[in-house]
């Protein structure tokens, strides 16, 4: 289970509105040991569920990602700094408008399925049946995303055949989520038809990675590695979905027309995504973990 | 700012929940930081085809909705990436009041900052005001009486009063904190002494 999961499964919970005219605050035992790039994933994704902003409480954790990074305060400021951050604690008695609890045993490797990041299902589930649901609404909205990401009702997620995968984008482009696709695809080779980048969140994340012999692993698995920036997160370059192409995407939107008009987008984990790329299908990571 | 006092117009209906603002105006638009010009490419992907022709059964592209100043749409309206890009496309077609049950936060509040009047209404009162829209009649917008008026019905709405008076009077944002240049710099100075790690050295 990766943060990214963790996110989906609540935003699948709360839907995209379900955090409007909030900042959501993380906590818990799950969120407590996830590393701090993982927990910039769960941020991230805050307005894909409808809030303004996401946070974590500050702790040892942060403190440590943040000495030495090139925007960090220094010498003196540094001191100043940490005293005031570790005033930030939340209260043990502070009230929140809403609470969301998940038990973070349940949270399996997570897929969406249509073009809401609310559209999710586990990667063992089924393409929900818009017959199964009773708001007019809803059921006219899962008819107009099944009709857009070209899927059947009650397909097993791990039927759907994907053309290309994409890793990167502000949500998974750190150096954390290139090693877990890379540990992934070590000494494996991506499926015959499928397309597959890499894009580093930035360039010192770039750097870090070939540093680390990242990017060989990801060119001998027959992805190409790219430059940093945001690519096909939204297509606003020539990097696209051709009409109709599905997509594994680790990026956090899969509106129609998002990544290229009329492509699909499926949005997933780093680990995911490189296990789609293998499979050539959406499927579970589990499997492909050493 | 331009005011938004009152305005009539035949609405038009777009039947469709969680319209995300890559709907309303898709990213390849958003290299321009000019506020015009974009209303065009409103909704681009549902009113033009592959090969940019019209499509004639979207509803904006059809008389008189073409015109039309009222957009009714479905809940949470405006979601997804938090351009100002969506309600300057909106603007610039000639939209300038939504009618809707939600609103992305975002989105609700950038139509403030641009006279864009968004309104919320229940789910009933929306098939109400949807139903009537097919009588393509005009419909009234009173801002002041938080009113619609359409037929021998109206509907009332709620408006928070600060945001109605900037509406109103067409104040926005950074018009309203100039006023206050004074009391920013102030407290900028004693920021610069409490966290001075804020300011990069």
């Amino acid at each position: 289970m990766t943060s990214k999961d963790v996110i989906l499964q609540i935003i699948g919970k709360i839907g995209t509105a379900g955090g409007t005219g909030c900042v959501i605050e993380y906590a818990g035992s799950v969120i407590s040991n996830l590393s701090v790039e993982q927990r910039m994933t769960i941020c991230n994704m805050s307005i894909e569920g409808g809030a303004r902003a996401g946070l974590i409480q500050p702790d040892e954790k942060i403190f440590n990602y943040l000495k030495g990074r090139p925007m960090s305060p220094k010498n003196e400021n540094w001191n100043k700094a940490l005293e005031y951050w570790n005033s930030l604690k939340t209260d043990n008695d502070a009230k929140f408008d809403k609470e969301i609890n998940l038990n973070g045993e349940d949270i399996a490797p997570m897929v969406t399925w249509g073009t809401s990041p609310e559209d999710v299902v586990t990667i063992n589930g089924k393409i929900p049946n818009p017959d199964n649901e009773k708001n007019e609404d809803k059921k006219n909205s899962i008819n107009r995303s099944l009709k857009y990401m070209g899927l059947k009702p009650d397909v097993k997620v791990q039927d759907i055949k994907i053309d290309k995968v994409f890793i990167g984008s502000c949500t998974n482009g750190r150096i954390e989520d290139l090693r877990e696709a890379a540990q992934i695809l070590k000494n494996k080779k991506k499926a015959a038809h499928v397309h597959g980048m890499v894009v580093p969140g930035s360039g010192l994340v770039k750097e870090q990675a070939e540093q680390e012999g990242l990017d060989k692993i990801f060119i001998e698995s027959g992805f190409e590695w790219r430059e940093p920036g945001c690519s096909m997160c939204l297509a606003m370059n020539a990097d696209k979905l051709k009409p109709q192409e599905r997509c594994a995407s680790t990026s956090n939107r899969n509106f129609e027309g998002r990544q290229g008009r009329g492509g699909r987008t499926h949005l997933v984990s780093p680990g995911m995504a490189a296990a789609a790329a293998i499979a050539g299908n959406l499927d579970d990571v589990r499997k492909y973990r050493n | 700012m331009k005011k938004f006092v009152s305005l009539k117009s035949i609405p038009a209906y777009l039947p469709i929940v969680n319209i995300d603002t890559d709907m309303i105006i898709p990213k390849q638009f958003l290299k321009t930081i000019k506020r015009t010009g974009l209303g065009k490419n409103l909704f681009h992907e549902m009113r033009y085809d592959n090969d940019g022709n019209i499509i004639k059964d979207f509803i904006l592209n059809k008389k008189p909705f073409d015109v039309s100043k009222i957009l009714i749409a479905g809940n949470n309206f405006g979601c997804g990436s938090s351009r100002e890009h969506a309600p300057w496309a909106l603007l610039d077609f000639g939209i300038t009041c939504v009618i809707s049950s939600s609103y992305a936060d975002i989105f609700y509040n950038n139509c403030f900052k641009n006279g864009i009047l968004p309104i919320i209404l229940n789910e009933e009162k929306i098939k109400e005001l949807s139903e009537y829209s097919k009588r393509q009649e005009e419909i009234e917008i009173n801002l002041n009486d938080e009113k619609i008026i359409y037929g021998n019905n109206e509907i009332s709405f709620k408006i928070e009063p600060f945001k109605k008076k900037c509406l109103l009077e067409g104040l926005d944002d950074i018009a309203l904190s100039l006023e206050k240049s004074s009391n920013i710099n102030e407290f900028e100075k004693k920021l610069e002494f409490s966290k001075p790690w804020i300011f990069n050295d």
